[in-house]
């Protein structure tokens, strides 16, 4: 199964005239078609392109970006969680959330604050692991101080 | 005093929903008159950098004279653009973000460093349609094989249209008017037919600007292109035709100027 095939099944997300370019430890980055066709084309190399989607784990899953979910986030129709205030705080500073889905489910999970996205999760056994990259956004961190 | 602004980023978010999450914490929006979503902010006490939504990139911080820029440059869907100079990217996120993610920009600038903080702006703010080069500017100019239908050259200046106390010399003012020239005479080797360059800098220095755009349409035979309701923009024509100057006292100052050959 292809990537985009594996996020239209699981995320209910098509990625119309997009191309999803594989590199390296499973991650895949994403750029439109005709930024991809001016790649084969452009005679200078090149350091960087289009967006870091996410990455394709074992078992046809696939885990968001942060800043590709806060993109996509709008558009995705499955496993979106919703978090609160208290949750978001526990989440931007790392820590797993405690939160009742559904027994059977098992799989990762885009979060939710209002309008926002951040990142993903895995959900098992009413609990959502967190993935947020917290060292990214160390200096960010007193953020909740300046409320 | 300078007022701070922010530009909505329309590729994440709906213009009305963010103000009502800014406005709910406190800031005060008042909306720039030549840009539908960009915004001055009063912070009343607050840090307006400090919110989620800013390093989310649901919005970003960008002085309302830049926004300018790429409104000028006219960026459309179906374009292929080069930002010559492009870091740090609050000009390269909003051209994306005016071309709704589709066409193509090509970004380049010249350092690891600037590279870097480029990157990062264009991840953050969710850009799909940019490739990023790392070339000297002349020679990213000489050496391309692609031709481009709208290039913008916000070329290395003086800076002196930001910072008030910025000490210059003779010589580092000769050193960059000569870049600035082989730039913009350069450019037109990767237009298109029927393209146009638009050049910037923040900068109040003749020597960067009218004398630049002077000395290019006498040797290179370039002619500049009148900008619509520039008056709309908040813009003062300059003395050499064609050429405009932003001097509002709460913004920072630029030098624009659209050319064709």
């Amino acid at each position: 199964m292809q990537v985009d095939e594996i996020i239209e099944k699981k995320y209910g997300l098509g990625l119309k005239n997009t191309e999803i370019i594989k590199i390296k430890n499973e991650k895949v980055r994403i750029i439109n078609k005709a930024a991809s066709q001016l790649m084969s084309k452009i005679n200078f190399r090149i350091k960087f392109f289009g967006l870091y989607l996410g990455k394709i784990k074992r078992n046809r899953k696939f885990v968001f970006s942060l800043f590709a979910s806060t993109l996509f986030g709008k558009y995705i129709r499955k496993n979106i969680v919703e978090i609160n205030e208290d949750e978001l705080k526990s989440w931007i500073l790392g820590k797993d959330i405690e939160k009742q889905i559904n027994n059977s489910f098992e799989d990762f999970v885009v979060i939710k604050f209002k309008d926002y996205y951040l990142g993903s999760g895995y959900y098992k056994d009413g609990r959502i692991k967190n993935f947020f990259p917290t060292s990214k956004f160390k200096q960010y961190l007193n953020f909740f101080s300046h409320k | 005093m300078k007022k701070k602004a922010i530009r909505i980023n329309t590729l994440k978010i709906e213009i009305d929903k963010l103000i009502k999450n800014l406005e709910d914490k406190g800031y005060i929006l008042e909306k720039i008159n030549y840009c539908d979503y960009g915004f001055f902010v009063n912070e009343n006490g607050r840090n307006i950098a400090h919110e989620i939504e800013h390093w989310l990139g649901y919005f970003f911080i960008q002085d309302a004279s830049s926004m300018l820029i790429p409104i000028i440059l006219d960026a459309k869907k179906d374009d292929l653009i080069l930002d010559l100079c492009a870091a740090p990217g609050a000009k390269t996120t909003q051209i994306a973000q005016m071309m709704e993610n589709n066409g193509c920009i090509v970004a380049n600038d010249v350092r690891e460093d600037r590279i870097k903080a480029l990157s990062f702006n264009l991840e953050r703010c969710g850009v799909l349609n940019t490739i990023v080069t790392m070339l000297d500017g002349v020679k990213f100019l000489k050496k391309c094989n692609i031709k481009f239908n709208k290039i913008l050259l916000d070329v290395p200046c003086s800076g002196t249209g930001v910072y008030e106390d910025v000490k210059i010399t003779e010589n580092q003012i000769k050193r960059l008017t000569t870049l600035q020239k082989a730039l913009l005479k350069n450019s037109f080797n990767c237009l298109d037919k029927d393209g146009y360059v638009v050049y910037s800098t923040c900068s109040i220095l003749k020597e960067e600007n009218e004398d630049v755009i002077e000395y290019c349409i006498k040797k290179f035979g370039l002619e500049t292109v009148e900008i619509k309701n520039f008056e709309r923009y908040n813009l003062k024509e300059s003395f050499l035709e064609n050429t405009y100057r932003l001097e509002q006292p709460y913004q920072e100052k630029f030098f624009v100027c659209k050319l064709m050959k």
